[in-house]
């Protein structure tokens, strides 16, 4: 069977596994969750600043409280670029607040899901069974595709969830802008999920404990984004600190940041391809 | 002679543990080879390095001609039942077979057929949709040589293969064993159990604190062209003195029950005709035979050299 056809079959029975031991639906319900939280937690600053078009496409129509707020929000989760800022502030409050929530939630959702992706196998010694038909690189490729499928798919109900829950609630919900905005950035957490599923690939080919693996790149991705932060050149060496451009006007940062992150992904996936060449199985 | 699996001074290292110590030894293709060596021997790690598990820290082998780094070149054609793997304990034994036997190369119209097949044969039908977690050590162990057997590889090597199975189940294992030999098929097998392997295979190497003590046929290990056991009855005349006095034997021993032969055939003669002049001698002598052993058991000889 040629290489592919088996990644294919490494992956549909990774997928099928996660659906019938429920992790999938478990997640599923989690991102959902997460959506409707950010969906109620825009209502209830709606609700508070007394400004109903929070949640409206229009920016400067509402009162300046309201836009006080978005640009508060904006500025705490984007940082200080003003075209940046101007470019967000521009688009559905709804679909830019969701986003944003994604973008940080994404990695420790990912830990959640696919903390285990090779120990729990390794462990098991279960690998032994499938390295006597695949490849070592297959695997890798196989599970990676298998969770990257299920995170996508994920994210694809939540968004929809979120676009359904915009639709209904906001009667001059911009159907058509937030519906390719959300794909957009749909594509875009695809990239940045991509990236942190090879981080945690490759923590999970170094530590066979899996709630050790899940604990260690759970403060590996916390102290990435506390790099992000700082203004010392190391915020360029985590994957964390290429998020905030992803929101850039330009469409040049926008692509120079997924392809900082793509790189990220490779030097992790290179990593973890290395290790699992050369550790006994 | 063409070999399935050549070992070239294999060695492994586990810290300052040396497991395995420049372990050379070669299979024939077709054969069934046994691979002998009492607990912590190095049998386990050179069977999974000989399976691609884990890495030698120096030497190499070679597996149906492909040395171990590229052995994803023969991967379809070897199959393998490794002694301490898990079947995964969230998932139904039918789709795990389905899926070793997709990514074994079979495509969605003969995979079923054939998992059926297999697990017909070690008698797991039943246990088909049982989850890998509820499986006892025994069902575990037959489900093991189950996908072992799945398509037609030309090479399996079975570690354990009876271990911890009841006498039924593991005379099934033999005769499946037994089956593939007859279709030419190599089976290389790592066993405790001696008898088993005496009986099931044509080669063996016996391996002690990691290092390689002897290998050969079973006839030359068991030394069947060069010793021959007589078990003699309850008040049996001694026949050994007029058997001593034949110009093919060169040793009597007594034993507790009968009598050790070291033979040497004149030119020409074969073993077969130097045992029926021994037995007519013995016969001739009043002797009550109860038993005739060609070779010494393989047991016997194990415990001499390890």
């Amino acid at each position: 069977m040629p290489g592919l056809d088996q990644v294919v079959t490494v992956a549909g029975f990774e997928i099928n596994t996660m659906f019938r031991t429920r992790r999938a639906l478990a997640v599923t319900l989690l991102y959902v969750l997460i959506t409707l939280g950010v969906a109620a937690l825009l209502a209830w600053l709606s609700i508070k600043i007394g400004a109903l078009n929070l949640l409206n496409s229009t920016p400067g129509s509402g009162a300046k409280t309201a836009s006080d707020m978005k640009h508060l929000l904006t500025t705490l989760a984007h940082g200080s670029n003003a075209g940046t800022i101007r470019h967000i502030l521009g688009q559905p409050m709804v679909v830019i607040v969701f986003f944003t929530f994604e973008l940080f939630f994404t990695p420790y959702l990912l830990v959640m899901v696919s903390f285990d992706m090779f120990n729990a196998d390794v462990r098991s010694k279960f690998i032994r069974f499938q390295l006597l038909r695949a490849s070592r690189g297959t695997m890798l490729a196989g599970k990676m595709l298998a969770h990257f499928a299920l995170f996508m798919l994920v994210s694809a109900m939540a968004n929809l969830v979120l676009f359904g829950y915009a639709w209904a609630k906001l009667p001059s919900f911009p159907v058509l802008r937030a519906a390719s905005l959300l794909l957009g950035y749909w594509a875009i957490t695809g990239v940045e999920a991509l990236c942190y599923l090879a981080l945690i690939a490759l923590v999970s080919l170094l530590i066979d404990q899996g709630m050790l693996s899940m604990i260690v790149v759970t403060i590996v991705i916390y102290v990435f984004g506390l790099l992000a932060l700082t203004s010392s050149f190391v915020h360029f060496l985590t994957p964390s600190w290429y998020r905030f451009g992803l929101f850039s006007p330009d469409a040049m940062v926008v692509t120079t940041h997924l392809l900082a992150l793509i790189g990220f992904a490779a030097v992790f996936l290179a990593a973890g391809w290395w290790r699992l060449h050369t550790r006994d199985l | 002679m063409e070999f399935a699996i050549q070992a070239i001074s294999l060695t492994k290292r586990f810290g300052r543990l040396k497991a395995v110590d420049g372990l050379s030894f070669s299979v024939p293709r077709g054969a069934i080879f046994g691979l002998l060596g009492p607990n912590g021997a190095g049998k386990t790690t050179t069977f999974s390095m000989l399976c691609g598990f884990i890495r030698p820290t120096s030497g190499d082998a070679t597996i149906l001609g492909e040395p171990l780094k590229n052995l994803d070149r023969v991967r379809t054609r070897v199959s393998a039942l490794p002694q301490d793997a898990q079947f995964h304990p969230m998932r139904r034994v039918r789709d795990v077979m389905l899926y070793f036997a997709r990514l074994g190369g079979m495509d969605a119209s003969t995979a079923p057929q054939e998992v059926d097949r297999v697990l017909g044969a070690v008698g797991m039908r039943d246990a088909a949709s049982k989850k890998g977690k509820v499986l006892s050590h025994g069902m575990a162990k037959r489900l093991g040589v189950a996908q072992a057997f799945l398509g037609n590889p030309e090479l399996v090597l079975l570690d354990e293969p009876t271990e911890g199975l009841d006498p039924k189940a593991a005379h099934t294992v033999r005769s499946m064993i037994r089956t593939l030999a007859a279709r030419r098929t190599t089976v290389l097998v790592s066993s405790h159990n001696l008898a088993e392997v005496q009986d099931l295979c044509d080669y063996a190497a016996i391996i002690d604190h990691g290092k390689l003590v002897q290998t050969g046929t079973m006839a030359e290990l068991t030394q069947a062209g060069e010793v021959v056991i007589i078990r003699l009855g309850t008040g049996s005349p001694d026949p050994s003195q007029a058997i001593l006095a034949l110009p093919q034997v060169w040793d009597v021993q007594q034993l507790a029950n009968g009598i050790r032969i070291g033979i040497k055939p004149q030119p020409g003669e074969s073993v077969e005709q130097v045992i029926t002049a021994i037995l007519h001698t013995a016969i001739e002598n009043k002797a009550l035979i109860s038993e005739v052993v060609r070779g010494r058991s393989l047991e016997e000889r194990y415990l001499e050299i390890t």
